[in-house]
């Protein structure tokens, strides 16, 4: 398989365990022009908000590159997904998630003799108040360490957006 | 919810806005606002059900809309394609012809009989729509510029099997730019369905009772509800080029926000072909009555020079009308009307006569009569 392709399958299986143990759905709307690659969505009378079947969705990078910068990564993020995750005027908030691999592919999966590990962490960062660009390629976008994805974040992102709000 | 079932790449064809009257006629409440992008739907007997419409401004739009017609369908537990048919519904009358015979049973029809199909379901829909402002017999030249102009709005649906059936969708156009819309106000698409049955309803009555008494005037006050040679025309186009095939041909008005409408359904078999075909030809002024006698003066004469047959100009009533019709005559029946003529004698003769626009024929004229005696009359 090709280490790209390899990277995005971790990725979406990492998710989608968090996903799994939060307990909310996965829906299999991979729309390929619109910078999302899964969407998640809890079931009824979920979160605060009026809306009882909150949805969102992620567009999902996984990098094995040293890009940490201090206290965030500095991802280099394609203008287009830049622009498809841009703004406040979507229905279902949208979020990058950004998952750090090690480089060697042999060290992702830890087979403890209780457990299993995956290596090593995924951060997400929502762009919804993010500026508009004038950048050709590439926008470099931080995406704080603080803000790692865990089950629990998941289901606060999620309980935000059933008041169309992000976290 | 997502519904696997719901997913797909399709294109949708309702807008939010048609969606939302949807949603209002079906007892869906709004519940609430997502800020600026959306409003919230809920059911108050079905507390798993809802519905997020999102606004056109919404950058995720299309996607929304998808999943709004999704949760519709999972709440209603119907098919997308259901749910989408039924919401074009609110905003459109659906003219459905459906073709019965053993060769279209497969879901197919031979090629050149379903491109008639098509056009005449045109012609149908563009006969009823030129009824709407005259009511003619037959129209003929030039389109009125609404009439085209509603024929532009027309979409052919998808075809479905089941014999074989064309949907042609009639959009309405519920918010014109007129502003002099009143409570009674039709929308034009709308006039012209209601015209389209009305028609057909006519000529069904008017072919039942010709069927009895065998009068083409029977098909007279079927022209003021909007029958004419053209809805014939296209109905008989509608049997296919053999002109043997039965068909249906089924109404769906739009569904109205107080009432359900039932649909109207209209059968034609093949044997009721040849009275659309007489009341056709009756309507185009180029009809044959069968087995007249008819009675009266002779008016013209005229036979040219060193010719045995001639030619008489008889007024006479033919069913009730004042007709002048020209029998052809030869020999002593010729002199007969000569003498008919000069005494101003009535005449009698039998035959059929064939109708046209400005005139009228006795075709094979036998037993010509001059009336000597009044009392013959």
């Amino acid at each position: 398989m090709d280490p790209q392709r390899q990277k995005e399958e971790f990725n979406y299986a990492y998710i989608c365990a968090l996903a799994a143990r939060a307990g909310v759905n996965r829906g299999e709307f991979r729309v390929d022009d619109d910078s999302i690659d899964v969407t998640f969505q809890a079931r009824g009378n979920f979160g605060p908000g009026r809306r009882r079947s909150p949805i969102i969705q992620l567009q999902l990078k996984c990098t094995s590159r040293d890009l940490i910068v201090n206290d965030s990564i500095r991802f280099p993020l394609p203008v287009k997904n830049y622009n498809d995750l841009r703004g406040d005027d979507f229905v279902a908030p949208r979020y990058l998630a950004v998952m750090v691999v090690p480089d060697n592919v042999e060290e992702w999966i830890a087979h403890n003799p209780t457990h299993i590990a995956l290596h090593h962490v995924c951060y997400w960062a929502s762009l919804r108040y993010a500026e508009a660009r004038e950048n050709e390629k590439t926008v470099t976008v931080p995406v704080p360490l603080a803000q790692r994805l865990t089950h629990e974040t998941l289901l606060q992102i999620i309980e935000r957006a059933s008041a169309g709000e992000s976290l | 919810m997502i519904s696997d079932n719901n997913v797909d790449n399709r294109v949708v064809r309702v807008t939010a806005e048609q969606l939302r009257s949807y949603l209002e006629l079906k007892d869906w409440f709004e519940d609430g606002k997502i800020k600026s992008v959306a409003t919230i739907w809920h059911r108050h007997d079905d507390m798993d059900a809802e519905v997020v419409l999102p606004f056109p401004t919404a950058k995720d739009h299309e996607q929304r809309l998808k999943e709004a017609i999704a949760a519709i369908a999972t709440a209603e537990n119907r098919f997308t394609q259901q749910v989408e048919d039924d919401v074009g519904r609110i905003f459109a009358n659906v003219v459905s012809v459906r073709v019965i015979h053993p060769d279209t049973r497969d879901g197919t029809i031979p090629i050149n009989d379903g491109v008639l199909l098509i056009e005449n379901a045109k012609e149908l829909l563009l006969s009823a729509a030129q009824s709407l402002h005259a009511k003619r017999k037959q129209f003929i030249g030039k389109v009125a510029a609404d009439a085209k102009a509603y024929i532009d709005t027309l979409l052919l649906g998808q075809t479905e099997i089941g014999s074989y059936i064309v949907n042609v969708i009639a959009p309405i156009n519920e918010n014109p730019e007129s502003d002099n819309q009143t409570a009674e106000f039709v929308p034009h698409a709308q006039a012209v369905t209601q015209s389209l049955v009305a028609g057909l309803d006519a000529l069904e009555k008017a072919s039942s009772e010709f069927e009895g008494n065998q009068n083409l005037r029977a098909f007279d006050n079927a022209i003021l509800s909007g029958a004419s040679a053209n809805m014939c025309d296209a109905l008989l186009g509608l049997s296919g080029i053999h002109r043997n095939r039965s068909f249906e041909i089924r109404v769906e008005f739009q569904v109205g926000r107080l009432f359900e409408t039932e649909p109207r359904i209209f059968a034609f078999d093949a044997n009721q072909l040849e009275t659309l075909s007489k009341a056709s030809a009756y309507y185009k002024e180029d009809y044959v009555l069968e087995s007249r006698k008819i009675t009266g003066f002779v008016k013209n004469l005229s036979r040219p020079q060193g010719e045995n047959l001639g030619t008489a100009t008889i007024q006479c009533k033919v069913d009730d009308i004042d007709r002048l019709v020209k029998v052809d005559l030869e020999g002593d029946d010729y002199h007969n009307a000569v003498r008919a003529h000069d005494q101003q004698l009535y005449v009698r003769v039998n035959g059929d006569v064939h109708i046209m626009s400005r005139s009228a024929r006795l075709l094979r004229p036998y037993d010509f009569t001059v009336l000597d005696q009044p009392n013959l009359l």
